[in-house]
């Protein structure tokens, strides 16, 4: 009955609903989180570099807030890091572009 | 950059509009996809099957954590040569290509008319209702390059680009408020284009195995390569020898591996 012994890797049971749900989360928290930075870079009237600036900034407080909450266990809900930094950036940088030229066209131009 | 004193009305009556009609149809767009929805018809024999492929590639995935001969019990029973199961088993099945295969038409038919269609004739419309005078001014510097397609209707030479007509104002929308329906709609919603078209590129490279004879086919190949390699040989040293930590291992409250 001798096999080869496998090394043991880490955790492979992984449930496809849960990171379905995780991700859903993740998502959520982005959008949101653009479409509040678009509408108050619009009310403060940021334009061009600033307001792109702005929105890099409040991205990467997101990703410290949502480390900061997976604290020591991001090992059971994530499989990376790095999906916390970059998950969905780019779909958040249009809300964002809406919900700023939005605003800054109430606030600044009418 | 000169700043233009824009009419409130065109605010209150372009501006607002073109939100509102951009959210509006996403909604619609949601239900009526799932209003056209075609009934999949599924056969008990199609679900056993799919069952019984999700159960060997089960076997395949875990079968270190079983004893060798509880894992060979299970392979000679799909493997076997004279009555195994994926040997024995040939059902009768026309594969549907994609274009004989009526109902596969139709739904493709189906996704392009409720995703893209829509848009083009919105975008017409707003485009010819709404013309000749400016929307609004997208706060970031674009280069001159950008003038022709973002002012389409407003023949101004000398005007900056940033100043756009209600078009672009339109297509605006439509990227900024895609992610938004993931909010207000949940997941899975049928107004989120991109998503959709994403599945319909990946889908046609993994066609469905209506074929069931290929799929079993398959999966007996990858069975028969499947060796047994016995991840828990040395388990019980490996746990007699480090601390065990069974401290919260029997409380009500175990964390779980939702975020």
């Amino acid at each position: 009955m001798a096999g080869v012994v496998a090394k043991r890797e880490g955790p492979q049971f992984i449930s496809e609903v849960s990171v379905r749900g995780n991700a859903a989360v993740l998502d959520y928290c982005r959008t949101s989180l653009s479409a509040l930075s678009g509408a108050t870079a619009g009310i403060l009237g940021l334009t061009g570099l600033y307001g792109f600036i702005f929105y890099l900034i409040s991205a990467f407080l997101l990703s410290l807030l949502l480390i900061l909450k997976a604290g020591r266990r991001w090992n059971k809900c994530f499989k990376s890091r790095r999906l916390l930094f970059t998950g969905g950036l780019v779909g958040g940088l249009f809300t964002y572009v809406l919900f700023w030229t939005f605003l800054y066209g109430m606030v600044h131009v009418y | 950059m000169p700043e233009l004193l824009l009419d409130s009305n065109i605010r209150l009556w372009v501006v607002l509009p073109i939100v509102f009609i951009t959210f509006l149809v996403g909604v619609i767009r949601h239900y009526v996809s799932i209003l056209l929805q075609s009934d999949k018809k599924l056969t008990l024999e199609q679900v056993s099957d799919s069952q019984v492929l999700i159960r060997s590639r089960i076997l395949r995935e875990n079968g270190k954590y079983i004893p060798k001969q509880s894992f060979l019990m299970r392979k000679f029973y799909f493997n076997n040569q004279e009555d195994g199961f994926f040997k024995q088993t040939k059902r009768k099945v026309v594969p549907p290509s994609p274009m004989t295969d009526p109902s596969m038409l139709t739904d493709m038919m189906k996704g392009n008319v409720t995703n893209v269609l829509p848009m083009i004739l919105i975008g017409g419309w707003i485009n010819w209702t709404f013309s000749g005078f400016v929307t609004t001014k997208v706060p970031f510097p674009l280069t001159l390059r950008f003038k022709p397609m973002l002012q389409q209707g407003i023949e101004l030479l000398s005007l900056d680009a940033s100043w756009v007509s209600s078009a672009s104002w339109y297509f605006l929308n439509v990227f900024g408020l895609r992610s938004m329906y993931s909010l207000i709609l949940g997941q899975d919603n049928g107004a989120d284009q991109s998503r959709i078209m994403q599945e319909q590129m990946s889908g046609a490279a993994m066609a469905m195995p209506a074929d069931t004879n290929k799929a079993f086919k398959a999966e007996w190949e990858a069975l028969e390569l499947t060796d047994h390699q016995w991840a828990l040989e040395s388990v019980e040293e490996d746990l007699m020898s480090r601390e065990l930590d069974l401290d919260g291992m029997f409380s009500k409250e175990l964390p779980s591996g939702i975020f």
